[in-house]
């Protein structure tokens, strides 16, 4: 039996996919891609995966990036048309075009919600991170604009349970973000990575956080508390070097199972988990346990998501430059 | 416009071969894999035009048949160019239109990279980034104006 099994392939999309993500529990699906469609897959009464394609009049370039709300009620979706267009269940379980976060300058590159569902994150090559506060159904105000990145923005993640940001950048950083009385703050930057960060993940208890790098890195960083304060600092703990041989798009931390998932350009998905055996307080060791080569034929894979639903926290989710979304099991 | 480099020195180019008779597979159903050498890739680009002169960029030794690397079992290509002068506010477009001919013309399974020769250009390294990041590529050609100048350096001249 193969490590990583393909269960099943979702088509939908006829461009390059750029990212596939789960909802809250794993009952549905939601991907985006450079054909600027958005398709949510969810499954029929035979258990197969079904999609429905949201209105394509609303975006006018490659949707980037899509995120579920935590209460699965909405979904916002950024583009490069420098748009964010939020979408909200109707009464027919379909998602409806409600209202649009703008005021990014260019493309907007990854968007987020907070685990409390109050508030989204967007981030553009405009090199700003925007934070936005979700007052009613339809209405998001701009709570504000956070500017210290010195490039293009690639992605903005939220704490799994704190209100604390994380952005990801193509100016080799990685910024962590607080508020203190509605006043966001630039709380700490981690440096390390030598080229663009494509993207960063959290573990299940937000005290250690996975990057990817266009410099073929993996790296970890542990938050630290500073002593005799309420402050704290992240510190690099592991570098994964020689598992990727191209840039690193995606990495997903599970929140269920504790293993780190990546993939990238060198079309390989790669499978991680921590070594506690030789791990040290300030030096953690990960061991490599599965890997797929050419998941998406001889395309970059641009996007890795672990399950969601507590019954199934072995699947993996995939999106890929040929044009399709996979579902993965991975047999431990 | 103002042209950058009035006078740039004209290279002797070499004798052209006949493209038709170059066969690219790039339907990705098709499990037939024709090998790919660095005179086929060479050839793709030879042909495209520079932005500013009436000029192909062989015929101004932007591109060089020695800084066309292929590794055809490694699925990997890398094309290495040499602006013409070190301040070339075109370097990025050159980079871009050798990048879409490519992109059109290779099949799918190549990974490619694109690089200004080092040295060549005051800012070679910014220059290499952009050119070598998808996200940012993918979002220039979605740029109407910037494409239409792309593909006027793409059409063939006679």
């Amino acid at each position: 039996m193969e490590k990583i099994e393909l269960v099943t392939v979702l088509k939908g999309h006829n461009d390059k996919v750029w990212q596939a993500k789960w909802n809250s529990n794993g009952s549905l699906i939601c991907s985006c891609g450079a054909d600027k469609k958005i398709c949510v897959y969810s499954k029929d009464n035979n258990g197969q995966w079904k999609y429905d394609t949201l209105d394509e009049e609303v975006h006018s370039r490659t949707v980037r990036s899509v995120a579920f709300s935590p209460d699965n009620n909405f979904i916002a979706s950024s583009s490069f048309d420098s748009t964010t267009a939020i979408w909200m269940k109707n009464d027919e379980n379909a998602y409806e075009y409600i209202a649009s976060l703008e005021g990014h300058e260019n493309e907007v590159k990854s968007v987020a919600w907070s685990a409390s569902g109050s508030l989204v994150a967007t981030c553009s090559r405009d090199k700003s991170v925007w934070i936005w506060e979700v007052e009613g159904d339809d209405d998001f105000e701009c709570l504000s604009v956070l500017q210290e990145h010195t490039q293009d923005v690639k992605m903005v993640a939220w704490h799994p349970f704190d209100e604390i940001l994380v952005s990801a950048s193509y100016d080799d950083t990685i910024r962590v973000w607080k508020d203190n009385e509605d006043d966001w703050y630039c709380a700490d930057t981690l440096e390390g990575h030598i080229s663009t960060v494509w993207a960063v993940d959290f573990n299940a208890t937000g005290d250690l956080l996975a990057s990817v790098s266009d410099d073929m890195t993996i790296r970890i960083w542990k938050c630290f508390k500073v002593e005799g304060t309420t402050e704290s600092k992240w510190k690099s703990v592991a570098v994964l070097k020689g598992y990727h041989t191209r840039p690193i798009y995606s990495v997903s931390w599970s929140k269920l199972n504790n293993k780190l998932a990546t993939c990238g350009g060198d079309n390989y998905i790669r499978i991680f988990e921590l070594d506690e055996e030789n791990s040290k307080e300030d030096q953690l060791s990960f061991k490599l346990i599965a890997s797929k080569q050419n998941g998406h034929s001889e395309s970059d894979i641009n996007s890795v998501m672990w399950s969601t639903d507590k019954e199934n926290p072995d699947l993996l989710l995939t999106a890929g430059d040929d044009n399709n979304v996979k579902l993965w099991k991975v047999n431990f | 416009m103002t042209v950058l480099n009035a006078n740039p020195v004209v290279y002797e180019v070499a004798e052209k071969i006949d493209i038709t008779k170059v066969k690219y597979d790039i339907n990705e159903q098709d499990e037939t894999r024709e090998p790919i050498d660095n005179e086929e890739v060479f050839d793709l680009i030879r042909t495209i035009n520079d932005p500013e002169h009436p000029l192909t960029l062989e015929q101004l030794n932007v591109i060089r048949l020695e800084s066309v690397h292929v590794e055809d079992s490694n699925n990997y290509v890398s094309v290495t160019f040499f602006p013409t002068i070190p301040h070339c506010s075109m370097a990025t477009l050159i980079g871009l239109c050798i990048r879409v001919r490519l992109l059109r013309s290779l099949p799918s399974r190549f990974k490619i990279d694109i690089f200004v020769a080092e040295g060549t250009h005051q800012s070679d390294a910014a220059v290499n980034k952009q050119l070598n990041d998808k996200e940012r590529v993918a979002a220039a050609l979605e740029n109407s104006h910037l494409l239409k100048v792309v593909n006027q350096c793409l059409i063939e001249k006679e």
